[in-house]
Protein backbone atom coordinates (compact mmCIF):
# COMPACT_ATOMS: atom_id res chain seq x y z
CA UNK A 1 0.00 0.00 0.00
CA UNK A 2 1.46 3.39 -1.00
CA UNK A 3 1.51 6.60 1.00
CA UNK A 4 -1.75 7.77 -0.61
CA UNK A 5 -3.43 4.48 0.21
CA UNK A 6 -2.30 4.66 3.82
CA UNK A 7 -3.53 8.24 4.08
CA UNK A 8 -6.89 7.24 2.64
CA UNK A 9 -7.22 4.32 5.05
CA UNK A 10 -6.33 6.61 7.93
CA UNK A 11 -9.01 9.07 6.80
CA UNK A 12 -11.66 6.36 6.59
CA UNK A 13 -10.79 5.06 10.04
CA UNK A 14 -10.94 8.54 11.51
CA UNK A 15 -14.28 9.22 9.81
CA UNK A 16 -15.65 5.94 11.15
CA UNK A 17 -14.44 6.85 14.64
CA UNK A 18 -16.09 10.28 14.37
CA UNK A 19 -19.39 8.75 13.24
CA UNK A 20 -19.42 6.15 16.02
CA UNK A 21 -18.46 8.72 18.64
CA UNK A 22 -21.18 11.08 17.40
CA UNK A 23 -23.83 8.37 17.72
CA UNK A 24 -22.67 7.56 21.26
CA UNK A 25 -22.56 11.20 22.34
CA UNK A 26 -26.02 11.75 20.91
CA UNK A 27 -27.52 8.68 22.52
CA UNK A 28 -25.80 8.79 25.90
CA UNK A 29 -25.35 12.50 26.53
CA UNK A 30 -27.39 14.84 24.37
CA UNK A 31 -30.62 12.84 24.53
CA UNK A 32 -30.53 13.25 28.31
CA UNK A 33 -30.41 17.04 28.05
CA UNK A 34 -34.01 17.43 26.96
CA UNK A 35 -35.71 20.73 27.58
CA UNK A 36 -39.48 20.70 26.99
CA UNK A 37 -39.13 17.26 25.37
CA UNK A 38 -36.61 18.48 22.80
CA UNK A 39 -32.87 17.91 22.74
CA UNK A 40 -29.95 19.07 20.59
CA UNK A 41 -29.25 16.97 17.50
CA UNK A 42 -25.56 16.41 16.89
CA UNK A 43 -26.07 13.95 14.04
CA UNK A 44 -27.97 16.32 11.78
CA UNK A 45 -25.46 19.06 12.55
CA UNK A 46 -22.51 16.83 11.76
CA UNK A 47 -24.19 15.77 8.51
CA UNK A 48 -24.53 19.33 7.20
CA UNK A 49 -21.05 20.23 8.49
CA UNK A 50 -19.73 17.28 6.47
CA UNK A 51 -21.35 18.78 3.37
CA UNK A 52 -19.58 22.07 4.02
CA UNK A 53 -16.21 20.57 4.96
CA UNK A 54 -15.98 17.63 2.51
CA UNK A 55 -18.01 18.98 -0.40
CA UNK A 56 -21.17 17.59 -2.03
CA UNK A 57 -20.00 14.08 -2.94
CA UNK A 58 -18.07 12.94 0.12
CA UNK A 59 -20.17 15.15 2.39
CA UNK A 60 -23.46 13.62 1.31
CA UNK A 61 -21.98 10.11 1.52
CA UNK A 62 -20.79 10.70 5.06
CA UNK A 63 -24.16 12.28 5.90
CA UNK A 64 -25.90 9.20 4.52
CA UNK A 65 -23.80 6.98 6.80
CA UNK A 66 -24.66 9.18 9.79
CA UNK A 67 -28.32 8.94 8.78
CA UNK A 68 -28.07 5.16 8.95
CA UNK A 69 -26.76 5.49 12.51
CA UNK A 70 -29.55 7.89 13.41
CA UNK A 71 -32.19 5.59 11.92
CA UNK A 72 -30.89 2.68 13.99
CA UNK A 73 -31.44 4.68 17.16
CA UNK A 74 -35.11 5.51 16.63
CA UNK A 75 -38.32 3.64 15.94
CA UNK A 76 -39.36 5.83 13.03
CA UNK A 77 -39.28 4.93 9.31
CA UNK A 78 -35.90 3.47 8.41
CA UNK A 79 -34.11 5.48 5.73
CA UNK A 80 -35.74 8.80 6.53
CA UNK A 81 -32.66 10.26 8.22
CA UNK A 82 -30.45 8.93 5.41
CA UNK A 83 -32.62 10.74 2.88
CA UNK A 84 -32.82 14.07 4.70
CA UNK A 85 -29.20 14.09 5.89
CA UNK A 86 -27.72 13.41 2.46
CA UNK A 87 -29.92 16.00 0.73
CA UNK A 88 -29.14 18.56 3.46
CA UNK A 89 -25.39 17.94 3.27
CA UNK A 90 -25.48 18.24 -0.49
CA UNK A 91 -27.48 21.48 -0.32
CA UNK A 92 -25.29 22.96 2.43
CA UNK A 93 -22.19 22.30 0.34
CA UNK A 94 -23.67 24.35 -2.48
CA UNK A 95 -24.15 27.34 -0.21
CA UNK A 96 -20.51 27.16 0.85
CA UNK A 97 -19.36 28.81 -2.36
CA UNK A 98 -16.01 30.04 -1.10
CA UNK A 99 -13.36 28.13 0.84
CA UNK A 100 -13.93 27.95 4.57
CA UNK A 101 -10.77 29.76 5.51
CA UNK A 102 -11.95 32.75 3.43
CA UNK A 103 -15.63 32.75 4.34
CA UNK A 104 -14.90 33.10 8.05
CA UNK A 105 -15.60 30.81 10.96
CA UNK A 106 -18.76 32.61 12.01
CA UNK A 107 -20.35 32.51 8.55
CA UNK A 108 -19.55 28.84 8.12
CA UNK A 109 -20.97 28.03 11.55
CA UNK A 110 -24.16 29.96 10.94
CA UNK A 111 -24.57 28.28 7.56
CA UNK A 112 -24.30 24.86 9.21
CA UNK A 113 -26.79 25.70 11.97
CA UNK A 114 -29.28 27.11 9.45
CA UNK A 115 -28.89 24.01 7.30
CA UNK A 116 -29.42 21.78 10.36
CA UNK A 117 -32.65 23.64 11.15
CA UNK A 118 -33.88 23.28 7.57
CA UNK A 119 -32.94 19.61 7.63
CA UNK A 120 -35.01 19.08 10.79
CA UNK A 121 -37.95 20.84 9.17
CA UNK A 122 -37.47 18.77 6.03
CA UNK A 123 -37.42 15.57 8.11
CA UNK A 124 -40.75 16.49 9.73
CA UNK A 125 -42.31 17.32 6.38
CA UNK A 126 -41.17 14.13 4.64
CA UNK A 127 -42.25 12.07 7.66
CA UNK A 128 -45.69 13.67 7.51
CA UNK A 129 -45.88 12.97 3.78
CA UNK A 130 -45.26 9.27 4.35
CA UNK A 131 -47.91 9.03 7.02
CA UNK A 132 -46.19 9.79 10.35
CA UNK A 133 -48.65 11.98 12.20
CA UNK A 134 -47.84 14.48 14.92
CA UNK A 135 -44.69 15.89 13.32
CA UNK A 136 -45.89 19.30 12.21
CA UNK A 137 -47.09 20.49 15.60
CA UNK A 138 -46.06 22.99 18.24
CA UNK A 139 -43.44 20.42 19.26
CA UNK A 140 -41.60 21.14 16.01
CA UNK A 141 -40.98 24.73 17.14
CA UNK A 142 -39.49 23.49 20.41
CA UNK A 143 -37.35 21.02 18.49
CA UNK A 144 -36.09 23.76 16.17
CA UNK A 145 -35.15 25.91 19.17
CA UNK A 146 -33.29 23.01 20.79
CA UNK A 147 -31.51 22.08 17.54
CA UNK A 148 -30.65 25.73 16.89
CA UNK A 149 -29.30 26.50 20.36
CA UNK A 150 -27.49 23.16 20.58
CA UNK A 151 -26.16 23.73 17.08
CA UNK A 152 -24.65 27.09 17.97
CA UNK A 153 -22.75 25.43 20.80
CA UNK A 154 -21.69 22.32 18.88
CA UNK A 155 -21.07 23.61 15.38
CA UNK A 156 -17.49 24.79 15.74
CA UNK A 157 -16.27 21.69 17.57
CA UNK A 158 -18.04 19.61 14.89
CA UNK A 159 -16.31 21.44 12.04
CA UNK A 160 -12.93 21.07 13.75
CA UNK A 161 -13.43 17.37 14.38
CA UNK A 162 -14.38 16.82 10.74
CA UNK A 163 -11.36 18.79 9.55
CA UNK A 164 -9.16 16.70 11.84
CA UNK A 165 -10.64 13.48 10.49
CA UNK A 166 -9.16 14.00 7.03
CA UNK A 167 -5.63 15.06 6.26
CA UNK A 168 -4.84 18.57 5.12
CA UNK A 169 -4.18 17.64 1.51
CA UNK A 170 -7.56 15.95 1.14
CA UNK A 171 -9.25 18.86 2.86
CA UNK A 172 -7.93 21.34 0.33
CA UNK A 173 -9.00 19.02 -2.47
CA UNK A 174 -12.58 18.99 -1.08
CA UNK A 175 -12.79 22.73 -0.49
CA UNK A 176 -14.97 24.67 -2.87
CA UNK A 177 -13.13 26.87 -5.36
CA UNK A 178 -14.23 30.46 -5.88
CA UNK A 179 -17.39 30.54 -7.98
CA UNK A 180 -17.56 26.75 -8.25
CA UNK A 181 -18.27 23.72 -6.18
CA UNK A 182 -16.12 21.11 -4.51
CA UNK A 183 -14.86 17.75 -5.81
CA UNK B 1 -12.05 16.52 -14.16
CA UNK B 2 -13.92 19.21 -16.09
CA UNK B 3 -16.52 21.32 -14.25
CA UNK B 4 -19.35 19.73 -16.27
CA UNK B 5 -18.18 16.20 -15.41
CA UNK B 6 -17.70 17.22 -11.79
CA UNK B 7 -21.26 18.52 -11.56
CA UNK B 8 -22.60 15.38 -13.23
CA UNK B 9 -20.64 13.24 -10.77
CA UNK B 10 -22.10 15.19 -7.83
CA UNK B 11 -25.66 14.82 -9.11
CA UNK B 12 -25.27 11.11 -9.77
CA UNK B 13 -24.00 10.61 -6.22
CA UNK B 14 -26.96 12.49 -4.76
CA UNK B 15 -29.47 10.62 -6.94
CA UNK B 16 -27.94 7.29 -5.94
CA UNK B 17 -28.12 8.17 -2.23
CA UNK B 18 -31.74 9.30 -2.60
CA UNK B 19 -32.63 6.09 -4.40
CA UNK B 20 -30.99 3.93 -1.72
CA UNK B 21 -32.81 5.91 1.00
CA UNK B 22 -36.15 5.53 -0.76
CA UNK B 23 -35.51 1.81 -1.19
CA UNK B 24 -34.84 1.47 2.54
CA UNK B 25 -37.98 3.45 3.32
CA UNK B 26 -40.07 1.33 0.98
CA UNK B 27 -38.71 -1.95 2.35
CA UNK B 28 -39.42 -0.78 5.91
CA UNK B 29 -42.85 0.58 5.01
CA UNK B 30 -44.06 -2.54 3.22
CA UNK B 31 -42.74 -4.86 5.88
CA UNK B 32 -40.51 -7.09 3.70
CA UNK B 33 -37.38 -6.08 5.55
CA UNK B 34 -39.10 -4.96 8.71
CA UNK B 35 -38.00 -7.94 10.77
CA UNK B 36 -34.41 -7.66 9.58
CA UNK B 37 -34.34 -3.93 10.31
CA UNK B 38 -35.82 -4.53 13.78
CA UNK B 39 -33.16 -7.17 14.47
CA UNK B 40 -30.38 -4.83 13.33
CA UNK B 41 -31.81 -2.01 15.47
CA UNK B 42 -32.04 -4.29 18.51
CA UNK B 43 -28.50 -5.58 17.95
CA UNK B 44 -27.20 -2.05 17.58
CA UNK B 45 -28.95 -0.89 20.73
CA UNK B 46 -27.66 -3.92 22.65
CA UNK B 47 -24.14 -3.14 21.48
CA UNK B 48 -24.17 0.45 22.67
CA UNK B 49 -26.25 -0.10 25.81
CA UNK B 50 -23.29 -0.83 28.18
CA UNK B 51 -21.62 2.48 27.25
CA UNK B 52 -24.95 4.24 27.34
CA UNK B 53 -25.75 2.79 30.76
CA UNK B 54 -22.37 3.84 32.14
CA UNK B 55 -22.70 7.38 30.89
CA UNK B 56 -26.35 7.56 32.01
CA UNK B 57 -25.32 6.54 35.55
CA UNK B 58 -22.67 9.22 35.58
CA UNK B 59 -24.96 11.86 34.14
CA UNK B 60 -28.18 11.27 36.06
CA UNK B 61 -27.40 14.12 38.46
CA UNK B 62 -26.87 16.41 35.45
CA UNK B 63 -30.13 15.24 33.90
CA UNK B 64 -31.88 15.92 37.18
CA UNK B 65 -30.40 19.39 37.26
CA UNK B 66 -31.89 20.18 33.85
CA UNK B 67 -35.20 18.59 34.74
CA UNK B 68 -35.33 20.65 37.92
CA UNK B 69 -34.40 23.86 36.17
CA UNK B 70 -36.77 23.59 33.24
CA UNK B 71 -39.73 21.68 34.68
CA UNK B 72 -39.83 23.68 37.87
CA UNK B 73 -43.58 24.28 37.81
CA UNK B 74 -44.59 20.70 37.12
CA UNK B 75 -42.45 18.74 39.56
CA UNK B 76 -43.87 17.28 42.71
CA UNK B 77 -43.33 18.80 46.11
CA UNK B 78 -40.04 17.13 46.93
CA UNK B 79 -38.52 18.02 43.59
CA UNK B 80 -39.76 21.59 43.91
CA UNK B 81 -38.13 21.89 47.30
CA UNK B 82 -35.00 20.39 45.86
CA UNK B 83 -35.03 22.82 42.95
CA UNK B 84 -35.19 25.79 45.34
CA UNK B 85 -32.05 24.57 47.01
CA UNK B 86 -30.17 24.01 43.76
CA UNK B 87 -28.59 27.42 43.73
CA UNK B 88 -26.80 26.94 47.02
CA UNK B 89 -26.37 23.19 47.17
CA UNK B 90 -22.93 21.95 46.24
CA UNK B 91 -22.38 19.07 43.84
CA UNK B 92 -21.76 16.50 46.53
CA UNK B 93 -25.01 17.24 48.29
CA UNK B 94 -26.85 17.18 45.00
CA UNK B 95 -25.49 13.78 44.01
CA UNK B 96 -26.45 12.42 47.40
CA UNK B 97 -30.01 13.66 46.94
CA UNK B 98 -30.13 12.17 43.44
CA UNK B 99 -29.08 8.80 44.79
CA UNK B 100 -31.67 9.00 47.55
CA UNK B 101 -34.28 9.85 44.96
CA UNK B 102 -33.32 6.78 42.95
CA UNK B 103 -33.57 4.58 46.01
CA UNK B 104 -36.97 6.07 46.83
CA UNK B 105 -38.20 5.38 43.31
CA UNK B 106 -37.05 1.75 43.46
CA UNK B 107 -38.57 1.23 46.89
CA UNK B 108 -41.77 2.96 45.83
CA UNK B 109 -42.31 0.40 43.08
CA UNK B 110 -42.83 -2.19 45.82
CA UNK B 111 -45.88 -0.26 46.97
CA UNK B 112 -47.72 -0.38 43.66
CA UNK B 113 -51.28 -1.38 44.49
CA UNK B 114 -52.48 -2.39 41.04
CA UNK B 115 -51.59 -5.38 38.87
CA UNK B 116 -50.18 -7.15 41.91
CA UNK B 117 -51.24 -10.52 40.47
CA UNK B 118 -49.04 -10.10 37.40
CA UNK B 119 -45.38 -11.10 37.18
CA UNK B 120 -43.15 -8.09 36.68
CA UNK B 121 -39.59 -6.87 36.42
CA UNK B 122 -38.26 -3.50 37.59
CA UNK B 123 -36.01 -1.54 35.26
CA UNK B 124 -33.89 1.59 35.31
CA UNK B 125 -34.53 4.25 32.67
CA UNK B 126 -31.25 4.50 30.77
CA UNK B 127 -32.08 6.95 28.02
CA UNK B 128 -34.52 9.61 26.96
CA UNK B 129 -36.01 9.55 23.43
CA UNK B 130 -33.44 9.34 20.64
CA UNK B 131 -35.63 11.31 18.28
CA UNK B 132 -37.21 14.67 18.95
CA UNK B 133 -40.32 13.37 17.20
CA UNK B 134 -41.23 10.36 19.28
CA UNK B 135 -42.12 9.87 22.93
CA UNK B 136 -40.09 6.92 24.10
CA UNK B 137 -37.79 5.89 26.92
CA UNK B 138 -35.11 3.25 26.88
CA UNK B 139 -34.92 0.93 29.86
CA UNK B 140 -32.20 -1.40 31.07
CA UNK B 141 -34.00 -4.74 30.80
CA UNK B 142 -34.70 -6.79 27.70
CA UNK B 143 -35.71 -10.16 26.35
CA UNK B 144 -33.22 -11.96 28.61
CA UNK B 145 -35.32 -10.79 31.58
CA UNK B 146 -38.55 -11.91 29.89
CA UNK B 147 -39.52 -8.54 28.47
CA UNK B 148 -41.38 -8.67 25.15
CA UNK B 149 -43.01 -6.30 22.68
CA UNK B 150 -46.40 -4.99 23.77
CA UNK B 151 -45.93 -5.52 27.51
CA UNK B 152 -47.35 -2.71 29.65
CA UNK B 153 -45.01 -0.55 31.72
CA UNK B 154 -46.10 1.21 34.89
CA UNK B 155 -44.74 3.68 37.40
CA UNK B 156 -45.74 4.15 41.01
CA UNK B 157 -49.00 5.92 40.18
CA UNK B 158 -50.06 4.22 37.01
CA UNK B 159 -49.57 3.36 33.36
CA UNK B 160 -46.49 4.76 31.63
CA UNK B 161 -46.47 3.08 28.22
CA UNK B 162 -45.84 -0.21 26.48
CA UNK B 163 -42.77 -1.97 25.14
CA UNK B 164 -42.20 -0.97 21.52
CA UNK B 165 -39.09 -3.03 20.86
CA UNK B 166 -36.77 -5.17 22.94
CA UNK B 167 -33.22 -6.37 22.54
CA UNK B 168 -31.52 -8.84 24.86
CA UNK B 169 -30.57 -6.23 27.45
CA UNK B 170 -32.62 -3.11 26.66
CA UNK B 171 -36.14 -2.19 25.63
CA UNK B 172 -37.80 0.90 24.22
CA UNK B 173 -41.06 2.02 25.80
CA UNK B 174 -43.64 3.88 23.74
CA UNK B 175 -44.96 6.48 26.20
CA UNK B 176 -48.68 7.06 26.52
CA UNK B 177 -48.35 10.63 25.17
CA UNK B 178 -46.99 9.40 21.83
CA UNK B 179 -49.36 9.86 18.91
CA UNK B 180 -49.14 6.13 18.13
CA UNK B 181 -50.70 5.23 21.50
CA UNK B 182 -54.32 4.07 21.67
CA UNK B 183 -55.54 2.73 25.02
CA UNK B 184 -58.88 1.11 25.68
CA UNK B 185 -60.16 2.63 28.92
CA UNK B 186 -63.15 2.79 31.23
CA UNK B 187 -64.51 6.18 32.36
CA UNK B 188 -66.54 6.79 35.48
CA UNK B 189 -69.66 8.81 34.73
CA UNK B 190 -71.26 11.42 36.97
CA UNK B 191 -74.15 9.02 37.49
CA UNK B 192 -71.76 6.44 38.91
CA UNK B 193 -71.93 4.18 35.88
CA UNK B 194 -69.06 3.57 33.52
CA UNK B 195 -68.44 4.05 29.82
CA UNK B 196 -65.79 2.61 27.52
CA UNK B 197 -63.62 4.71 25.28
CA UNK B 198 -60.29 4.83 23.50
CA UNK B 199 -57.68 7.31 24.69
CA UNK B 200 -55.36 8.64 22.01
CA UNK B 201 -51.90 10.10 22.55
CA UNK B 202 -51.49 13.59 21.14
CA UNK B 203 -47.70 13.87 21.01
CA UNK B 204 -46.18 17.24 21.84
CA UNK B 205 -46.31 16.45 25.59
CA UNK B 206 -50.04 17.14 25.60
CA UNK B 207 -52.64 15.17 27.61
CA UNK B 208 -54.52 12.28 26.03
CA UNK B 209 -57.96 12.73 24.52
CA UNK B 210 -60.99 10.58 23.79
CA UNK B 211 -64.49 10.87 22.43
CA UNK B 212 -66.86 9.44 25.01
CA UNK B 213 -70.59 8.75 24.76
CA UNK B 214 -72.88 10.81 26.98
CA UNK B 215 -73.54 11.08 29.86
CA UNK B 216 -70.24 12.81 30.47
CA UNK B 217 -67.49 11.30 32.63
CA UNK B 218 -66.88 12.84 36.03
CA UNK B 219 -64.14 15.49 36.06
CA UNK B 220 -61.35 14.47 38.42
CA UNK B 221 -62.17 10.79 38.19
CA UNK B 222 -59.43 8.28 37.48
CA UNK B 223 -59.46 6.45 34.15
CA UNK B 224 -58.50 2.76 34.10
CA UNK B 225 -57.59 0.41 31.26
CA UNK B 226 -60.61 -1.60 30.22
CA UNK B 227 -58.78 -4.68 29.00
CA UNK B 228 -61.24 -4.77 26.12
CA UNK B 229 -59.73 -2.72 23.27
CA UNK B 230 -58.15 -5.59 21.39
CA UNK B 231 -56.95 -6.69 24.86
CA UNK B 232 -53.69 -4.80 24.36
CA UNK B 233 -53.50 -4.04 28.07
CA UNK B 234 -54.68 -5.86 31.19
CA UNK B 235 -57.73 -4.36 32.87
CA UNK B 236 -57.50 -2.05 35.87
CA UNK B 237 -54.29 -0.10 35.28
CA UNK B 238 -54.77 3.56 36.26
CA UNK B 239 -53.97 5.73 33.25
CA UNK B 240 -54.86 9.31 34.12
CA UNK B 241 -57.31 11.81 35.57
CA UNK B 242 -60.17 13.39 33.62
CA UNK B 243 -59.06 17.03 33.49
CA UNK B 244 -61.46 18.52 30.96
CA UNK B 245 -64.81 17.62 29.45
CA UNK B 246 -66.14 19.64 26.53
CA UNK B 247 -68.99 19.01 24.10
CA UNK B 248 -68.04 17.42 20.78
CA UNK B 249 -69.49 18.66 17.51
CA UNK B 250 -72.25 16.03 17.64
CA UNK B 251 -74.80 15.84 20.44
CA UNK B 252 -74.08 12.32 21.58
CA UNK B 253 -70.46 12.51 22.68
CA UNK B 254 -68.05 14.63 24.71
CA UNK B 255 -64.40 15.42 24.11
CA UNK B 256 -62.58 14.23 27.20
CA UNK B 257 -59.03 15.25 28.10
CA UNK B 258 -57.08 12.98 30.41
CA UNK B 259 -53.88 14.06 32.19
CA UNK B 260 -51.47 11.15 32.75
CA UNK B 261 -50.90 10.13 36.36
CA UNK B 262 -47.18 9.57 35.88
CA UNK B 263 -44.84 12.46 35.17
CA UNK B 264 -42.19 10.95 32.91
CA UNK B 265 -39.84 13.94 33.01
CA UNK B 266 -37.88 12.69 35.97
CA UNK B 267 -38.68 9.00 35.87
CA UNK B 268 -35.72 6.82 36.78
CA UNK B 269 -37.28 3.43 37.44
CA UNK B 270 -40.31 1.67 35.99
CA UNK B 271 -41.95 -1.73 36.30
CA UNK B 272 -42.58 -3.89 33.24
CA UNK B 273 -45.60 -6.15 33.65
CA UNK B 274 -44.78 -9.49 32.05
CA UNK B 275 -48.19 -9.64 30.43
CA UNK B 276 -48.37 -10.21 26.72
CA UNK B 277 -51.35 -9.26 24.63
CA UNK B 278 -53.03 -12.34 23.16
CA UNK B 279 -51.82 -13.10 19.63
Amino acid sequence: MGATGLMRTKNYLRLLAVAVLAVLVQQAVLNQIAVMNAHPDLLVLLAVCAGVVFGPVYGSMFAFALGLGADLLVNLPFGLSCLTFSISAFTASYFQKIPMHKSGVVNTGLLCVSAALLSTLFYAMIATLIGQHGMLTYQLLKVLVAVGVGGLILVWPSIHVLKWSIDNESLHRYEVPQGGSAV
Amino acid sequence: MSPANRRANQRITLVMLILVSLTLLTLDYHGEANKTITNIRNGFQSAISPIQRGIADALHPVGNFFAGAFNYGSLEAQNTALSRELGKADRQLYEQRAEENQIRQVQALDHIKFASNLASVDAPVISQPSSNFEYTLEIGVGTSQGVGVGMPVVGLRGYVGSVLSASSSTAVILLEQDIRTHIGVRFTQKSGGSELGVLNGQGDGRPLTALVNLPAPKKGSIVYTSGLYGELYPAGLPVGVVSKVSPASGQLQDNVTVTPLVNVDNLQFVRVLLWEPPA
